[in-house]
């Protein structure tokens, strides 16, 4: 995959002046008052333009008026100018989205593969150009593009992302099973020609970002919530504005309908109203742009509100294969005789494992000579857990669990020296794996495995606490390893030799105390806990299980994406809280603007801090200001507001400043100076 | 402010009161058993199961029609008031509309008086059944405080009767009667003899009305009631003879309120969260007390031209300084607390500004339980925009805050602005005029306002002057203040009951603090917005413009 993100970056482009020009003309057609009717702020801005409309067309309709037609059809434009505005936002947001999951699903599995034309001559072309029928020739290390079938030829390929399994499957012609291959998989070894049997777009990842697209219409719970907050205010606001017209009427105060109508659109919380949609779906966009595909709406909200990751150690924490770092002899056999005996048991082991094994032996054994290794191979299965090879001088060479080993050595009496034990629980409390290797009925040494923790998972795991999220690590293990690997990498807390339903219970237990668990998987032994947590993050490369068992999927296997994803969405619910401060904040500046124009009582003048020109234009600039303030904040809405991980108290307390008083604040200005435009034309 | 302290100890008796199962140590204490000893006769006389669980809607419901019960009760006593005994020498028949007025009145603990008690009530009804409903709504409304933090915190609901009986067998008896010792040792009459007859300086005969005035001042302030027996309410001498006394009225009103704050920091163990919200409420009426005592002394003059005092005119030349400050100071701490006990429209308009504002946002101690619960409806509320700012489902006190919650909690804030503001359009199509001593419209529209701002608040002050004894005017304030308090009375407990389920989270660090200062800070500010947004209009086209018509 990682051929996939590099491509990326230089074919994703999003043609902007495209999605500006799509976007605007979807605004124009969603006018219409039924699509407006999903948004209540919005829906209400909408009656209040049709009364505008009323009122520029027979402006005495309700009874006397000094306005002309020409005023109140200059509001009811801005009105619909607010409309339209939200519209825009809400459009440019899901056309980027659009472009960048198009991108997705053309970049991954976009490689460049060795298309056969039909004079057998060899073309280059991208596997997205590709057809049901062409025939490809796939090489050591390619990946095979799409579904298909063998046609010639022999070669071992990695399923893993497919099954899971790290070992690697022979594909031949002509037989039941093994004829046919996978998109996603890669060939280890040799080559194929396949003719191609899958659709374009009907790939397993297509499948995914369909779903990753249809649930951005959804709406989250927490934008439900908001939205009940959303229209309960509106309600209120409906509920004062009519009725002022009542008292105004019975105090004989004179008034102007389509002011009552401006006001109310002013008070309604149009910023925010206008910008949730567009800041849920860029929210989404932005996962998408990280390579994670979520495919449940909530998935989103709940990973901003996750107190517990479960990793998988392997894979996640360490890198997925461990290294061979010593040798040890037991009994009178020496380093050398361990090593070469290691390195004949390993020699057709083609696992990581193996290899490291082969590479540490050398150091040791110079005289092998490779062409003189005759032997029949044992191959390592998950029932015997040991594998080696029976040479053709007699010699029986294994290696393995110490367990498996050792019973094996003693089910034919062999010999197994006195410290062996010993020297095997050393090696664990180091947090290494200890291997025995065995020549015919005789343990002669250890082979010391070592985990591989990658280098920046410490920082990760501390970048994690400081967003209050304990990390839990689930391993095969034994208690002793883990612990030292827990210990190294500053894991909070571990299972060691997890079984399913103990991760289960555990993941169950924390659920219970109210906590939101995340757990990030790949094999099909993950299948049942990824179910069970709240947020599943399967790995791509995982198992079809693992990925169906979860709600999010991370087309680039990197589980650490986690904390990636939590800023996102703790990003996404932050915007909206500061947003919907602001519009909060904003009407009580709007009230100072309008209320003065609106109740025409001497001694008002008062509350005209702004000393704003006169009734109309303070009416016209805070209209304005109240439309233009929806494309002011869309960049906001779209990009988010900062999110840093370290000090979430500080930062509130600064979100609050800038969006509370800011609220308060900006009004004052903006409305003056729009104030001072607007005047010199009325 | 001996309040605090006060507060404090009798906060730590309430929580222990209405959740034995949290300080198992106690259940055995000496004045425990003296007052099980009391409350299990009437357990076993009502025939109630005392460890019975109820759901939300039981709870609110057992409560509801105990109330109505005890009202269908109370009119029945009422209606038939001269026919029974212990009528004294009233002989007044009550009308319908007023006896349905006063019955809601009381039970929803707003006690609005349009009748004159001393001229229109036996003794019977004015001395058994009123204080009958002062004490019964009381409890009522500290059960319902006592369950909404009760189901937040623990997730549990409990027992509506053990909550009102407790409620009022440990809290407002006890409290009551030491008050009242307080008053008649001051100079308050506690007789059973209804009227004394003396010859004035100038030889006229006067009949001096008595009664049981210090038990009733002590129910009245205890129980945040603010029904008198005496027309002239505490402004009577009779009621509140002294300065000191002022202070005790004072003292009393915030007694019950403030320990509710503290009982909510006690059931959440953490006391700092009830210093925070205590110390927002007091800022906030310590600056109110200053603003309208600079303005009440620097314009006196102007007020001795405003009509329509019906209260005893109590800026006198030689005291004003004195007793002036220390009727502000009472006046407007009844109003903040809720319960009243002087009439209003005497005051400039900035206070009469200031109280319709106390009476539409009702978090500012507000009426008994109801106000605690606004209190933290606000709280919810705050969490809620602050908690999103913070990047995650927002939470308050560990359980979250979704959908259902905010539906109720912004039922609770609507129920105010929807109920007050279509009756007070309604009333002004419907009766334009009112016959009220000088007529004015801006007055008028602003009496209107406060009337009904004032029973939908359960508050029952009211600016006088309007001719609200009627048909009319007793029925809509019956409805308006009989839908408010029950309206309420169910919200708060759904929403309270909505919590139960809910885990509490354990607190990180990314968990909202709503205990220290800038929590505090920013749910003064939304507490005060999301009633300024609404009421704004309406107080300028009212005081305001009558200021600005003076100057």
């Amino acid at each position: 995959m990682v051929i996939a993100r590099d491509k990326r970056k230089h074919t994703i482009k999003i043609d902007y002046s495209e999605v500006a020009f799509k976007a605007f003309l979807e605004s124009i057609k969603k006018l219409s008052p039924h699509t407006l009717v999903k948004n209540p702020v919005m829906f209400l801005i909408w009656m209040c333009s049709f009364i505008g409309i009323v009122l520029s067309i027979k402006p005495n309709i309700f009874g006397p008026t000094e306005l002309s037609q020409i005023d109140n059809l200059v509001i009811t434009l801005i009105l619909i100018l607010t409309i339209f505005f939200s519209n825009m936002a809400e459009n440019i947001a899901k056309e980027m989205g659009k472009a960048q999951t198009d991108s997705l699903r053309i970049v991954h599995g976009d490689v460049e593969v060795k298309k056969i034309n039909d004079d057998g001559s060899i073309e280059y072309v991208f596997s997205s150009k590709l057809e049901k029928g062409d025939m490809i020739k796939v090489q050591e290390g390619d990946l095979i593009p799409l579904d298909g079938e063998i046609v010639e030829g022999i070669a071992t390929v990695d399923e893993s992302a497919i099954t899971g399994e790290s070992s690697v499957v022979l594909k031949e012609p002509g037989t039941d099973t093994s004829t046919s291959v996978t998109g996603g998989t890669r060939v280890v070894s040799d080559w194929l020609l396949i003719k191609i049997t899958a659709e374009q777009g009907n790939t397993y990842i297509d499948q995914m970002v369909n779903i990753a697209e249809s649930i951005e219409r959804k709406k989250t719970p927490n934008e439900i919530s908001l939205n009940a907050l959303l229209i309960a205010s509106t309600i209120s606001f409906l509920l004062v504005v009519t009725v002022i017209p009542v008292i105004l009427h019975y105090l004989h105060i004179k008034y102007e309908y389509i002011y009552i109508i401006a006001l109310l659109s002013c008070l309604a919380p149009t910023t925010i109203g206008g910008l949730v949609k567009p800041i849920t779906i860029s929210g989404f966009d932005k996962i998408n742009a990280f390579n994670v595909l979520a495919l449940t709406e909530d998935a989103i909200e709940k990973a901003g509100d996750i107190n517990v990751l479960f990793l998988d150690k392997t894979g996640t924490i360490t890198i997925g294969s461990r290294m061979a770092i010593e040798f040890i002899p037991t009994g009178h056999n020496s380093i050398q005789t361990v090593a070469k005996s290691a390195f004949l048991a390993s020699f057709y082991d083609h696992t990581p494992e193996g290899k490291s094994i082969l590479n540490l032996a050398k150091r040791y054994v110079e005289d092998v000579e490779i062409k003189k290794i005759i032997g029949k191979p044992i191959e390592f299965s998950a029932h015997t857990r040991v594998s080696g090879i029976d040479l053709e001088n007699g010699d029986i060479l294994r290696k393995g669990a110490s367990d498996a080993i050792k019973k094996i050595v003693q089910s034919k009496n062999g010999k197994i020296w006195e410290n062996t034990d010993q020297l095997v629980d050393n090696i664990a409390l180091q947090g290494g794996t200890p291997l025995l290797v065995s020549k015919n009925n005789e343990v002669i040494g250890i082979i010391h495995l070592k985990d591989i923790i990658k280098p920046i998972i410490k920082d990760k795991f501390k970048e994690l606490n400081l967003m209050g999220i304990k990390t839990v690590m689930c391993t095969g293990d034994n208690n002793l390893t883990a612990k030292v690997i827990a210990k190294e990498t500053g894991v909070n807390e571990f299972i060691a030799q997890a079984k399913p339903e103990e991760k289960i219970n555990l993941i169950r237990e924390y659920q219970s105390k109210g906590m939101i668990v995340a757990m990030s998987g790949d094999g099909t032994n993950d299948a049942p806990a990824l179910a069970q947590a709240d947020v599943a993050l399967a790995m791509n490369t995982g198992t079809v299980a693992a990925k169906e068992a979860s709600n999010m999927i991370d087309l680039d296997s990197d589980p650490t994406k986690i904390i990636e994803i939590v800023k996102i969405c703790r990003q996404l619910l932050m915007t909206k809280g500061a947003l919907t401060t602001f519009s909060i904040t904003n009407d009580i500046s709007k009230y100072f603007a309008i209320l003065p124009s609106i109740f025409p009582i001497s001694g008002l003048e008062v509350l005209n801090i702004m000393r704003l020109e006169s009734s109309h234009s303070a009416i016209i600039s805070t209209l304005i200001f109240n439309a233009i303030l929806i494309p002011c904040a869309t960049p906001i809405a779209i990009s988010g507001v900062n999110y840093s991980a370290n000090d979430p108290n500080k930062q509130l307390t600064v979100n609050l400043l800038r969006f509370g008083i800011g609220g308060l604040i900006i009004p004052f200005l903006a409305i003056k100076i729009i104030d001072l435009i607007v005047g010199r034309f009325i | 402010m001996l309040v605090i302290p006060s507060a404090y100890y009798l906060g730590i008796f309430i929580a222990k009161t209405f959740n034995e199962e949290i300080f198992p140590d106690d259940i055995k204490s000496k004045a425990c058993l003296l007052f099980e000893s009391i409350e299990n006769p009437i357990y076993k006389l009502c025939g109630i199961n005392k460890s019975q669980e109820m759901t939300a809607k039981e709870y609110f419901f057992t409560i509801f029609y105990t109330n109505i019960l005890l009202c269908i009760f109370s009119f029945l006593v009422l209606y038939f008031q001269t026919s029974l005994p212990f009528k004294g020498n009233i002989n007044f028949q009550l009308d319908i509309p007023i006896i349905l007025h006063m019955l809601s009145s009381q039970i929803t603990n707003t006690c609005q008086t349009h009748h004159i008690p001393e001229q229109h009530l036996t003794p019977l009804s004015n001395y058994f059944i009123m204080p009958l409903l002062m004490f019964y709504s009381s409890a009522s409304g500290i059960a319902t405080g006592i369950v909404f933090m009760r189901a937040l915190i623990y997730g549990k609901i409990g027992n509506s009767y053990v909550d009102v009986i407790k409620a009022m067998t440990r809290i407002l008896f006890p409290l009551s009667i030491i008050s009242s010792i307080v008053f008649v040792s001051l100079g308050t009459p506690n007789t059973f003899t209804s009227s004394i007859t003396y010859e004035t300086l100038e030889k006229v005969k006067e009949t001096l009305l008595l009664g049981p005035i210090a038990s009733f001042e002590a129910i009245k302030l205890i129980g945040e009631n603010g029904l008198s027996c005496l027309n002239a309410n505490s402004a009577h001498p009779f009621e509140s003879p002294s300065y000191l006394s002022n202070f005790i009225q004072v003292f009393c009103i915030l007694l019950i309120p403030t320990s509710l704050l503290i009982v909510l920091g006690i059931y959440l163990k953490n006391i700092k969260q009830s210093i925070t919200i205590i110390s927002v409420l007091y800022i906030v009426l310590i600056f109110e007390i200053l603003l309208i005592s600079f303005f009440e002394l620097k314009g006196n003059v102007e007020i001795n031209n405003i009509i329509g005092l019906d209260a005893p005119n109590w800026i006198g030349k030689e005291t004003r300084f004195g007793i002036a400050g220390a009727s502000i100071f009472t006046a407007l701490v009844s109003n903040v607390s809720g319960s009243a006990n002087s009439s209003f429209d005497a005051f400039n308009p900035i206070a009469i500004a200031l109280a319709l504002f106390n009476l539409s946002n009702q978090s500012f101690f507000g009426v008994q339980g109801f106000g605690l619960v606004f209190t933290i409806n606000f709280i919810i509320y705050t969490a809620y925009l602050i908690g999103l700012m913070l990047g995650r489902t927002p939470e308050v006190f560990g359980k979250r805050i979704e959908k259902k919650e905010i539906i109720l909690s912004s039922i609770l804030i609507l129920i105010n602005p929807i109920l007050v503001l279509t009756s007070v359009a309604f009333t002004l199509i419907m009766f334009p005029e009112n016959g009220g001593s000088t007529f004015d419209h801006i007055h008028y529209y602003t009496r209107v306002f406060y009337e009904f701002a004032s029973g939908a608040a359960s508050n029952g002050s009211g600016l006088e002057g309007l001719d609200d004894n009627n048909a009319y005017w007793n029925l809509s304030l019956a409805i308006v203040m009989f839908v408010a308090r029950y309206a309420a009375m169910s919200s708060m407990i759904f929403l309270g009951a909505s919590f139960v389920n809910k885990p509490t989270m354990p607190s990180g660090v990314v968990t909202l603090k709503t205990d220290n200062f800038l929590f505090g800070t920013v749910f003064l500010f939304f507490s005060i917005i999301s009633t300024v947004l609404t009421y704004f209009p309406f107080i300028i086209l009212g005081p305001i413009s009558e200021i600005l018509a003076k100057n």
